[in-house]
């Protein structure tokens, strides 16, 4: 009884903390999948994936893996939600005081980067 | 008995030619430079394939952050240097590390040389290899930290064929291994050989080993 009561505690922990990473597991190939082919589909999925793992660490008290938020603001430009920005780069500096010099620079460079351009949807009139 | 000391003077060359020098020359240094705070600018390329450094460069982040290090996100990063008019992975060579410090606060720049990134070919089997070399320079004293070069190999042999027509088993021999061989992604063997390379690489602060590996290496009880 108190065997398969600690086989089951075991399991659930196992299972859990594989759910726990499962994001963080996905980014490089979400990262590859922009960089391979960047359009309007994979800049969204990557800005979901992003936003999926802030939330993630927000919720369960972690801090986010390191320049995560730092990339979140930026595809948040991307697809046109600016009001992102400052949020998570308070983010990447409270649980990363290092990243200071660097978020500097990134505040003065994200006005220049552009959005990227809405894919007229099919059956759209040219 | 000659043949035995033949035997000998074999293993020991062959163990020799194994030895590589180990990563950190100097741990002192390493950790006195506490090159914690990295960037990692686009790839120097040396392979014929131009999209590869960029495929590339998306393999690098994980494995480095898992490492327990602070990695400035890549992406922007090329774009960063982009602004600056640095587009691609060979005029970096001009640009001196202590500049990385200045742009994006870091305490190292991880420079990737990469080596190999294509598919060989024999009639019968495909091989395809990824090969990169890497070096963690300090910004602060532009001096390299850690080296490591690895590289990964898939090999697929689609044997000689036994149809009992040569020259057809041939041709679908051939076929078969340049069919395998393109659909080999090459992304998944650089994720392996990143993994192996950032595992001689001293664990970072966010790394739980952090303190024990640092006292071990720094020799202290």
């Amino acid at each position: 009884m108190r065997i398969g009561l600690i086989a089951l505690i075991a399991l659930v922990l196992v299972t859990t903390s594989g759910c726990v990473t499962s994001s963080w597991e996905q980014y490089p190939h979400s990262l590859y999948s922009v960089l391979k082919d960047e359009n309007q589909q994979t800049i969204l999925a990557h800005h979901a994936l992003l936003g999926q793992l802030l939330e993630e660490a927000r919720q369960n008290g972690w801090k986010p893996p390191a320049g995560i938020a730092t990339e979140y603001a930026y595809y948040s430009v991307k697809v046109g939600r600016p009001e992102l920005v400052e949020e998570s780069l308070q983010v990447e500096l409270l649980s990363y005081p290092e990243s200071e010099a660097f978020l500097n620079v990134v505040r003065e460079f994200l006005p220049a980067v552009e959005v990227v351009p809405l894919e007229p949807s099919e059956g759209a009139l040219q | 008995m000659r043949l035995f000391l033949v035997c000998v003077g074999f293993l020991a060359a062959a163990c020799s030619g194994c030895a590589a020098p180990p990563p950190v020359s100097d741990y002192q240094k390493f950790y006195s430079e506490s090159p914690f705070t990295v960037v990692v600018p686009p790839v120097r390329n040396l392979t014929v394939d131009a999209e590869a450094p960029r495929y590339f460069i998306s393999t690098v982040t994980k494995p480095l952050v898992d490492r327990g290090y602070y990695v400035i996100p890549v992406e922007l990063t090329s774009e960063i240097l982009a602004a600056e008019g640095i587009q691609d992975g060979g005029a970096l060579i001009n640009v001196p590390p202590s500049r990385y410090r200045k742009y994006f606060g870091a305490d190292a720049v991880l420079l990737i040389t990469l080596q190999s990134w294509d598919t060989t070919y024999l009639v019968f089997a495909s091989s395809v290899t990824v090969a990169m070399e890497y070096k963690l320079v300090s910004t602060a004293s532009e001096e390299i930290l850690w080296e490591a070069a690895f590289s990964e190999t898939i090999t697929s042999d689609s044997g000689s064929g036994s149809g009992g027509h040569p020259l057809a088993d041939l041709i679908v021999a051939a076929i078969s291994a340049a069919a395998t061989a393109a659909g080999t992604d090459y992304v998944p063997l650089a994720r392996k050989a990143n993994l192996r390379a950032f595992s001689t690489l001293p664990s970072g602060p966010y790394n739980p080993n952090f303190e024990s590996e640092k006292a071990f290496y720094l020799g202290q009880p």
